[in-house]
């Protein structure tokens, strides 16, 4: 979302709002699409594996990889905002806007598996430290070729 | 299918009753023995034993009924039971092999250093466990949690050799691109989700046509198709593979080699054979571009390689080329048939399974006798062409068994290998894929050459005069219950093979 | 299915194979004399049941007239409606080259007793070699492709076992690798082909009868189609490999780094005529593709010309031979490529005999000059060899063609058979030319060979002091030597035989299994010069069950008998004419050149030539001869060997040195980074999608 269209929306919104701040704030949010929940994710996700390919630290790259995780948990949320809905009324025609959770059944999943690679994850690069006194990837360099 | 209203009605517990059995097998060893010092040591191995030994009775029990659970999310098929059974013997003889080491008064005078920790039999439960699930789940929530389960524990093992820097190193690189990986995995489930709704198997082929534009979907069958790759050691996706193989302990490489390659295979197979199959038209460049690097690449790479671990490593890179045109084969038949229930699951499963398993039993012997060979208080991840030199002058057997294994993966008649490319690029050929199938051949020829070189080594050359690794192989009589197990499967598969072709003539698409 | 002695024959692959098991595991710890009894006891059995079987099957009275006999062993394959059985073929064909096979082996493994004494792995040896023969039996006896396949590959790992057996030498491990790397190309042919005929529908089974009978009914509907030209020419490509013909013959002469025995067993008599057996045993379909065919008569008479002109060069004993056997299996490939496939058969069995005994008798001279492979060094050892001399003499006539002796008949036959080919395909004449000249380049280089190894004076310390073999090594020579005479005897032409009443029995009992089968409306015998109305009468009342390869249409067997016999006389007169100038040839080209470096001859010659006016002008007459035959001869040689060294050798280096190259460059990649893998993936996954991305727009 660039600087004009944001602007537009807020200066819209303030004047339907008749200048009340809450208000505004809540029209903007009100507004705000999946489309622009699955950017942030993907800006996210993009951080993410900039952060893994750049970063020499491998508790930096942990870091980035659970950004990562989380920009697939920002989507699951999303989508799941439209099929949750969708499947349920198909299956059940009925009007009731209920909430079919897979997506943020998957979110959940990946948290576990999200603290369970970083657990996992510091074991194995703290062990590394002990023995090569460097958390620097680039000194995981023995083997190559 | 993705109800997730699970009444305990949906639950079979017949079909689950290898993961539950296994998992409580995690609970004991993990628990149970911790404090065992000495002799008692022996309980933990043997627990493991016993739990996978229970596991495979109560696959081997539902053969042939085609059990599902969880409202068909898990399928417990011939196909899923085939593989258990391959990750179920190949889990049973690594821990044989490694009890040895872990329980010093077991003639292994100087194992100590080694698998020192009790943790390795948990472990490798719990990544047996990942791969049944892997091979038996119909639902990529499902997948994604068994390869998770497969893989974080792997991490750890390669990092076992406690006292190797390259084990360390090993355990750090397969961690972060694993890591790495399972993110694009993860955000290519979202896509798929986020363009068809659901994550079932069954329920995405039904709502997958080639004709809609939808480039979500195709994004997100991508990723998954790279986070897969990931696992089975694709080119490009590939780079872990010789460092960590090289890194690892050599019969948790072994391990890695067979075990993971094949858990992933299946579950490659299930998806892209009953899930995304009507995008046939879509994915098969995609796949065929990279079958063709990946054999390619791999074959290269190994060709200069005198590392034994690394020249194994790079050479089951180049056998996921192979194996993928089994995929493509899958993809073609079953895009013009139609997938139906209960059908036969074709010559392309059989022939895929059946070098899966030709291939599962050469690497794993091979990287057997390259443990067998290596001292305990030397590193395997050192042992290069050249400490092989005059083996037969040496120790005949260990040579002959691992010219047999290595005959097997270059593909010789008589062992399974040769069988295994026979059926597979005989298959791809009725199937159209000419090029493709010359393309594997020049490769194997390719191949043969860096077998060959260690082969030579082995017979042809005089042994080295200076100190070599392998100058005595460590006296560890129980890696005999691999090499043999192995040496057995793989003259079996390549002399007698009708009898597992009969086995797998009756795996069928689960309903 | 009921017993028959017949199947006695799965134990004559048993015996050998026994003898490696027992060999390889025990023989290191055996006394020596149980090794050397043991390993040839179990070839020797192998050949009384070859006997055994050649005397059931010709007094089956079912099997009369040449009908194949199926041995079944087991089942090993069985997928879906394909099955592949672990059987055996027992026909004329396979009972021939099982004879061969097992008769040669067993006269070389007796010999290789002697010529092992000495070595420390004699064991090792004698392992290899049994499991050898066991692999050859499975080849010629296999019934199908895939388990022939299994032989194929056998033979192919014990030849390459073999030549790198002295594994001290880097140069015996090099030409191993070698071997073994040419060979594999070659079976890429092999496993495309056999791709070919499993993925096509109109061949149901791998079994030869199958393909065989299969061929015969496609070939009505698809004479000569692309599909089958191309599935014989793969097929051929593994027989060039394993044949050692152009373009992949550049393994054999490297292979005599190997013992030579191995030598004569392997790279002479057996293996390298595993090519030519295929192309006999396939010859149905090879028949429905004439152009190939053509290729197959082609490259034959290429390399049978191309390696003679090597041969006259050549200075090593054991490579004039290999570059002479490269040669004659050119001349087998020839004749099975005008369509005589009896023939190549024919020649294949007097080769075997002459040329084990060639190499055998080289051997014997290597032996008696203390491991000196090298011509120039020797002379003079007919008289402290006579019976080597003597043997070999035996065996180079044959080779050279000389009239009665076996290789004379057989090389007649391929030069007849040639010439009638080109009788109707008339740049086939072209061929037959070649093959003549060949045949006088042939006796020049095997002449050349034994006047320089015995004849004259010895020119080395080391060629004074050879000394004969021991007679464990001398018997098989003689052998051989009665074999190399007589081996001819079993098909004499039918100008000489007809008027004797005296019918060609080997002719008789190949021809079933061997023969060029006629597809009526393309009567292949047009180029026999017969009207084909014969054939059509024939092949019109002959059921065409897939089954029965046998009743087969009039093979041009028959039809040679109407060759005009004057004609068929100025052939046989034309091979003798070049056999014989080629060694005259030989002798007076060494007589005055080589001889006349010898100091004393010299001397002599130099004195003669003073004293007498006609030696001067002899003299003249043989620089003239020098000029215009021997000095182009050697140019051309030179060619060769050349564009031998150079083209062929560098393609293949170079082509291995290239993936070398490539490999280590893209090894390079591998940089033990981890955050370049992750690169790697990424652009990975960047690649992937916008691939998908692309398909499914060009879709």
């Amino acid at each position: 979302m660039d600087n004009d269209s944001l602007y537009f929306l807020s200066n819209w919104a303030n004047v339907e709002s008749g200048g009340n701040a809450l208000l505004t704030m809540w029209n903007i949010f009100k507004h705000i699409s999946i489309h622009h929940y699955l950017t942030v994710a993907a800006i996210i996700f993009t951080i993410g594996f900039y952060g893994v390919i750049v970063r020499r630290n491998a508790i930096s790259i942990l870091m980035s990889i659970e950004l990562m995780l989380n920009a697939v948990n920002l989507n699951f949320v999303a989508f799941n905002q439209i099929w949750g809905l969708k499947i349920t009324r198909a299956a059940f025609t009925s009007n009731e806007d209920v909430l079919t959770p897979v997506g943020q059944i998957f979110t959940i999943f990946i948290i576990i598996i999200a603290a369970a690679e970083a657990a996992v994850g510091l074991a194995i690069v703290i062990a590394f430290y002990r023995q090569r006194h460097s958390v620097k990837v680039e000194d995981a360099d023995l083997m190559r070729w | 299918m993705t109800s997730m209203e699970f009444s305990p009605q949906t639950i079979d517990f017949t079909a689950i009753m290898p993961i539950i059995i296994i998992s409580a097998g995690i609970l004991v060893t993990l628990l149970l023995p911790f404090a065992a010092k000495g002799r008692a040591k022996i309980i933990n191995p043997l627990v493991a034993l016993i739990v996978l030994l229970a596991a495979f009775i109560s696959s081997a029990r539902i053969w042939d009924l085609g059990r599902a659970s969880f409202d068909g999310m898990y399928t417990a098929d011939n196909a899923t039971l085939f593989a258990s059974f391959i990750f179920i013997i190949v889990a049973f003889i690594t821990v044989i092999a490694i009890t040895a080491r872990y329980c010093p008064f077991l003639r292994s005078p100087d194992g100590e250093g080694l698998f020192a920790s009790p943790e390795v039999f948990p472990l490798m439960l719990t990544v047996v466990v990942g791969a049944i699930v892997m091979s038996a789940s119909r639902n990529l929530i499902l997948t994604f949690l068994a390869i998770e389960t497969l893989s974080i524990p792997l991490y750890v093992l390669a990092g076992m050799n406690l006292s190797s820097e390259r084990s360390k190193e090993a355990s750090l690189k397969y961690f972060l691109t694993g890591a790495f990986a399972s993110g694009f995995l993860a955000y290519g489930i979202s896509l798929i989700y986020g363009a068809v709704g659901k994550l079932g198997y069954h329920a995405i082929l039904d709502a997958c046509s080639p004709t809609a534009a939808d480039y979500t979907l195709y994004a997100g069958l991508a990723l998954v198709a790279v986070g897969f790759g990931f696992k089975v050691a694709l080119v490009p996706f590939h780079a872990w593979v010789p460092d960590v193989y090289q890194g690892s302990p050599a019969l948790i490489s072994g391990f890695m080699a067979s075990l993971v390659k094949a858990a992933g295979f299946t579950a490659i197979l299930r998806f892209f054979g009953e899930g995304i199959v009507p995008l046939y038209g879509i994915w098969w460049v995609a796949i065929a571009i990279i079958a063709a690097l990946t054999m390619t690449v791999g074959n290269l790479m190994a060709l200069n390689q005198i590392v034994l671990k690394r020249l194994l490593a790079y050479s089951s890179i180049a056998h996921a080329g192979y194996l993928l045109l089994a995929v493509l084969i899958i993809g073609k038949e079953w895009s013009e048939k139609g997938v139906t229930a209960g059908a036969p699951l074709g010559d392309a499963m059989q022939c895929a399974f059946f070098y899966l398993a030709g291939y599962v039993f050469a690497i794993i012997g091979s990287f057997a006798i390259i443990w067998w060979l290596t001292p305990s208080d030397k590193e395997g991840a050192l042992l290069e062409i050249d400490d092989v030199r005059g083996l037969n002058d040496r120790h005949p057997l260990h040579a002959a068994l691992f010219a047999l294994f290595l005959f097997s993966l270059a593909g010789f008649p008589i062992t399974a290998g040769f069988l295994g490319k026979f059926f597979l690029f005989a298959s791809a050929l009725s199937h159209g894929f000419i090029l493709l199938v010359v393309f594997a051949l020049l490769n194997a020829v390719l191949s043969a050459y860096y077998y060959l070189k260690i082969i030579v080594a082995m017979y042809m050359k005089s042994a080295p005069e200076h100190a070599s690794l392998c100058e005595e192989p460590s006296p560890n009589p129980w890696i005999y219950a691999v090499v043999w197990t192995c040496t057995l499967a793989t003259l079996w598969l390549g002399i007698i093979p009708a009898s597992i072709l009969g086995l797998l003539g009756s795996v069928s698409v689960g309903g | 299915m009921e017993m028959n002695l017949l199947d006695l024959v799965g134990l004559a692959i048993a015996f050998p194979l026994l003898g490696t098991l027992i060999l390889g595991l025990f023989g290191r710890f055996m006394p020596r004399i149980a090794v050397s009894i043991i390993a040839p006891a179990t070839v020797g059995l192998s050949f009384i049941i070859g006997l055994i079987t050649l005397f059931v099957y010709r007094t089956d009275s079912a099997l009369i007239g040449g009908q194949p006999y199926v041995s079944y062993l087991f089942t090993w394959i069985q997928s879906g409606d394909f099955t592949a059985n672990f059987s055996l073929l027992i026909d004329p064909l396979s009972i021939t080259m099982m004879l061969i096979v097992t008769g040669v082996s067993f006269i070389i493994h007796v010999y290789s007793i002697g010529y092992m004494a000495h070595d420390k792995d004699h064991a090792r040896f004698f392992a290899y070699l049994n499991l050898f023969v066991g692999a050859m039996l499975i080849l010629v006896l296999a019934s199908s492709l895939p388990v022939m396949f299994i032989g194929w590959e056998g033979v192919g790992l014990c030849s390459y076992l073999l030549i790198g057996f002295w594994y001290e030498k880097a140069s015996a491990n090099i030409a191993g690798m070698k071997a073994f790397v040419v060979n594999r190309i070659g079976d890429f042919g092999v496993l495309i082909a056999m791709f070919m005929l499993f993925a096509s529908e109109n061949f149901v089974s791998l079994e030869f009868l199958d393909i065989n009978g299969a061929a015969r009914i496609f070939g009505e509907t698809n004479y000569n189609s692309p599909f089958i030209i191309a599935v014989c020419l793969f097929l051929f490509l593994g027989a060039t490999g394993k044949s050692a013909q152009i373009p992949l013959y550049i393994w054999l002469p490297d292979a005599m780094e190997g013992p030579t025995p191995v030598s004569a067993l392997i790279h002479a008599a057996t293996m390298v005529t595993a090519g030519v057996y295929m192309l006999a045993r396939l010859n149905v379909l090879f028949s429905i593709a004439p152009t190939a065919m053509l290729v197959v008569a082609v490259i034959g008479c290429a390399t049978a010309f191309f390696a003679a002109t090597i041969a006259l060069s050549q200075v090593d004993i054991k490579r004039v031979l290999a570059y002479s056997t490269v040669s004659q299996l050119g001349y087998m490939f020839l004749a099975c490529g005008v369509g005589a496939f009896w023939v190549g058969i024919f020649h294949l069995m007097t080769h075997a005999f002459f040329k084990a005994l060639l190499f055998l008798g080289a051997g014997s001279v290597i032996h008696g000059m203390s491991d000196d492979q090298d011509i120039r060094n020797m002379g003079g050892l007919a008289k402290r060899m006579p019976v080597t001399y003597w043997t070999f003499l035996v065996a180079a006539l044959a080779i050279a063609g000389v009239p009665f002796f076996s290789g004379f008949f057989s090389k007649d036959e391929i030069l007849a058979s040639t010439f009638w080919f080109g009788a109707e395909f008339p740049s086939g004449k072209i061929l037959y030319v070649i093959a003549l000249i060949t045949a006088f380049m042939t006796a020049f280089y095997m002449f050349r060979l034994v006047i320089r190894t015995f004849l004259g004076k010895p020119v080395t310390e080391k060629a004074k002091k050879a000394h004969e073999s021991p007679r464990v090594m001398t018997i098989p020579l003689i052998i051989l030597a009665v074999l190399a005479f007589v081996g001819g005897y079993v098909a004499l032409p039918h100008v000489i035989s007809g008027p004797l009443g005296y019918s060609n029995p080997l002719e008789q009992f190949l021809k079933p299994a061997a023969q060029t089968y006629q597809i009526s409306e393309h009567p292949v015998g047009e180029a026999y010069g017969v009207a084909s109305a014969e054939y059509v009468e024939t092949i019109e009342g002959v059921s065409v069950e897939g089954e029965d390869v046998i009743h087969e249409a009039a093979g041009h067997g028959e039809d040679e008998a109407h060759h005009p016999a004057d004609i068929s006389w100025y052939l046989i007169l034309a091979s003798i004419v070049f056999a014989g100038l080629g060694i005259w040839g030989a002798y007076l080209y060494f007589r005055m050149t080589d001889w006349a470096k010898l100091p004393a001859l010299s001397r002599l010659i130099r004195r003669l030539q003073i004293v007498n006016d006609w030696s001067l002008k002899k003299w003249f007459v043989d620089e003239l001869y020098q000029y215009t035959i021997v000095e182009p001869g050697k140019v051309l040689a030179q060619i060769s060997l050349i564009f031998d060294q150079v083209v062929v050798d560098g393609i293949v280096n170079g082509t291995a040195g290239f993936f070398a190259f490539v490999g280590d460059r893209i090894r390079r990649f591998q940089t033990g980074i981890v955050r370049e893998y992750a690169l790697g993936i990424l652009l990975g996954a960047v690649s992937v999608v916008i691939i998908v991305f692309i398909t499914r727009m060009v879709l």
